[in-house]
């Protein structure tokens, strides 16, 4: 990445951005510009109320509640890399008014939404991540230079105008996609509006541990303590409990799949798929490297999972749920 | 010359001189000290409170529903409280009149022998009444059991913040960050939301041809709601639990999964392999409109079973207050 060398105009400091970025923060007064005009920009940031310490206290908490981690591991864990990377968002405030006629009849939708856009890419794993995490769009703070100087201060490299078009067309599709579900007749998006409420830093620890030789990932949230992102190692007993249990469950299936290949050809396969279907998180989970972990619902994705399953097969073979009265 | 920077700007409460918590989103504050409320926008809202219990009372009634939990109470000895905090929590509610059309489908299915046909069945109706919509006046949506909060303080009674005596139960507040346009425009939208759904589902309606609702809000206010979070700790991992402080109700508590209950989620996806492993060939060889159950019961069974699975491989258990 090339770099270039500016004055901040507040308290005259050097300060060295990438090339590409379109607007700078001064990482010891807060004074926020656009690199090419010099005006003065809308900042703020989240304040990192979670230090290292507490970070690494964290995500030991919560490995140690997982199933399979090793038994010696808080003994073995030994962090050997904290950073607290501030990851630059551009944020928006976006309403959108839908209309739709059905047979003469005139109905208004209104949908608001607060966004934040990822505004730069750190070249790191974490990249992924920040583009996903969802955090409020309120709750921001002002410029704090003790968390930006000790920190991976990143500035934006997307420019606010590809965001707000972002955010513009996210809120129209929203708004679209809300009259769909209300109406069949004519409909289109009359206004919207996307305000745009500045460049936010939002803070994360991004930290590596070595257990046993080897190298395990964590980011953490640094302002709202949420462990986003974990790797740890299981232990051998845990992943040999849970290849006897997998295997075991493909054994029932074929086994009983057989019983019933007396009485239809089909037996063996239905068994091998269902016991396949069930075992597989086990499967996954024993032969994997290393184990993950979030502090994100996933109990709630799965539940959705399960019901565009159940959607899909309704509209195959026509068949309706039947309903308990 | 040099413009001070916005980190040493230090916002006073007008009563009592005490440091507020202001950021740049405040709306208003309500000063932790004195209870006085402070205003930092033209467009103002009612404010109400919910006092709470006091922490004393929030710990036992921790520790009371450990003792009398089937499964926590074995392990009783081994949580340790690790920290019991509380506070209020700012909540806009809102009555909204809602009134509209719509006209909507359902796809019914029915056996003509061997032959299943599906017929689309139109319904219509119109509404006119009046909704009270509870939302968080900020949006921190990580605060664990908050959402269960919300769904209660739409009918407790809430009392003028200037009636209460703030010493007993002052806490630290949460600032409203939600200003009155916003509110409205946000109340609208929700109406509009949840009017749909809860027509569908009473319906149980596949969709609509149309739906119209036009909504007007007709007052609204924001309620200070006491939250206590307490973490506790058990052989090394970290759980936590959400208390309401007006009646010490739990409103979700995260539970280790012991090892009992790993072995029988495993039981159940035995079961559930079983099940899937039957059905689907006895089904489909017996004739008249039984294989299309029989496929779904297939999938159903294999759905639970690999929940089963995950289940006995997870990390806690959620529980949540309906």
């Amino acid at each position: 990445m090339s770099l270039r060398q500016l004055t901040c105009a507040n308290c005259n400091a050097t300060i060295t951005a990438p090339q590409a970025a379109s607007i700078v923060v001064c990482p010891y007064c807060g004074h926020t510009f656009e690199a090419s005009t010099g005006k003065k920009w809308e900042y703020y940031m989240f304040p990192a109320y979670v230090d290292s310490a507490s970070a690494w206290r964290k995500a030991t908490q919560f490995i140690l509640r997982r199933y399979g981690v090793p038994e010696d591991f808080n003994a073995e864990a030994n962090l050997h890399k904290a950073e607290l990377y501030n990851i630059p968002y551009h944020v928006f405030s976006c309403k959108a008014y839908s209309s739709c006629s059905y047979h003469g009849n005139q109905a208004n939708y209104i949908e608001v939404k607060n966004m934040s856009i990822l505004a730069t890419r750190t070249g790191t794993w974490l990249d992924g991540f920040a583009e996903t995490l969802s955090f409020s769009v309120r709750g921001r703070s002002f410029f704090n230079p003790n968390q930006a100087q000790k920190s991976k201060f990143y500035l934006p490299t997307l420019d606010y105008r590809q965001a707000y078009n972002t955010a513009y067309h996210f809120i129209v599709n929203q708004a679209m996609s809300e009259a769909r579900k209300s109406c069949s007749g004519f409909k289109g998006v009359d206004k919207a509006e996307v305000n745009y409420l500045g460049l936010v830093h939002y803070p994360l620890w991004l930290m590596e541990y070595a257990y046993k030789g080897k190298v395990y990932r964590v980011l953490i949230d640094a302002s709202g303590g949420r462990v986003i992102f974990v790797e740890y190692p299981l232990s051998t007993k845990s992943r040999t409990t849970m290849l006897i249990a997998a295997t075991l469950m493909i054994i029932i299936g074929i086994v009983s799949g057989l019983l019933v290949s007396l009485l239809s050809p089909i037996g063996v396969l239905s068994g091998l798929l269902s016991s396949v279907i069930v075992s597989s998180p086990l499967l996954a989970k024993a032969l994997s490297l290393k184990d993950r972990g979030s502090e994100a619902p996933t109990q709630r994705r799965l539940s959705s999972e399960a019901w565009s399953a159940v959607g899909a097969l309704t509209s195959i073979t026509g068949f309706r749920l039947p309903v308990l009265e | 010359m040099t413009e001070s920077t916005a980190a040493e700007r230090v916002f006073k409460c007008s009563n009592c001189n005490g440091p507020l918590n202001y950021t740049p989103e405040s709306i208003v504050c309500v000063c932790e000290y004195c209870g006085t409320v402070n205003w930092f926008s033209t467009g103002r809202f009612d404010i109400f409170i919910i006092p709470t219990r006091t922490r004393d009372e929030v710990v036992k009634a921790f520790w009371n529903r450990m003792r009398n939990d089937p499964d926590m109470s074995r392990v009783y000895g081994d949580i340790e409280i690790v920290e019991a905090q509380g506070s209020y929590v700012p909540i806009l509610l809102g009555d909204v009149s809602v009134k509209g059309g719509w006209v909507g489908f359902r796809r019914e299915t029915e056996y003509r022998g061997k032959r299943a046909v599906t017929k689309t069945v139109v319904e219509r109706g119109s509404f006119n009444t009046s909704l009270r919509l509870a939302v968080e006046a900020r949006r921190e949506a990580s605060e664990y059991g908050l959402q269960e909060l919300i769904s209660q303080v739409k009918t407790v009674t809430a009392h003028p913040i200037e009636s209460v005596d703030w010493k007993k139960i002052g806490l630290q507040v949460l600032n409203a960050e939600i200003s009155p346009e916003e509110a409205i425009d946000e109340l609208k939208d929700m109406a509009e939301d949840q009017m749909r759904e809860s027509i569908r589902s009473s319906k149980r309606l596949d969709g609509f041809y149309y739906y119209s609702c036009e909504s007007q809000v007709d007052s609204f206010w924001v309620v200070l709601a006491p939250l206590w979070s307490i973490v506790y700790k058990y052989r090394g991992g970290m759980y936590r639990a959400s208390i309401s402080g007006y009646n010490l109700q739990f409103l979700r508590v995260s539970e280790p999964v012991f090892l009992g209950q790993r072995v029988l989620y495993m039981i159940g996806a035995f079961l559930a392999i079983l099940a899937g492993t039957l059905i689907l060939p006895l089904t489909l060889f017996s004739g008249g409109d039984a294989p299309s159950l029989g496929f779904f019961i297939f999938i159903l069974s294999c759905i639970a079973g690999l929940f089963l699975t995950r289940k006995s491989i997870s990390d806690v258990r959620e529980e949540k207050w309906k």
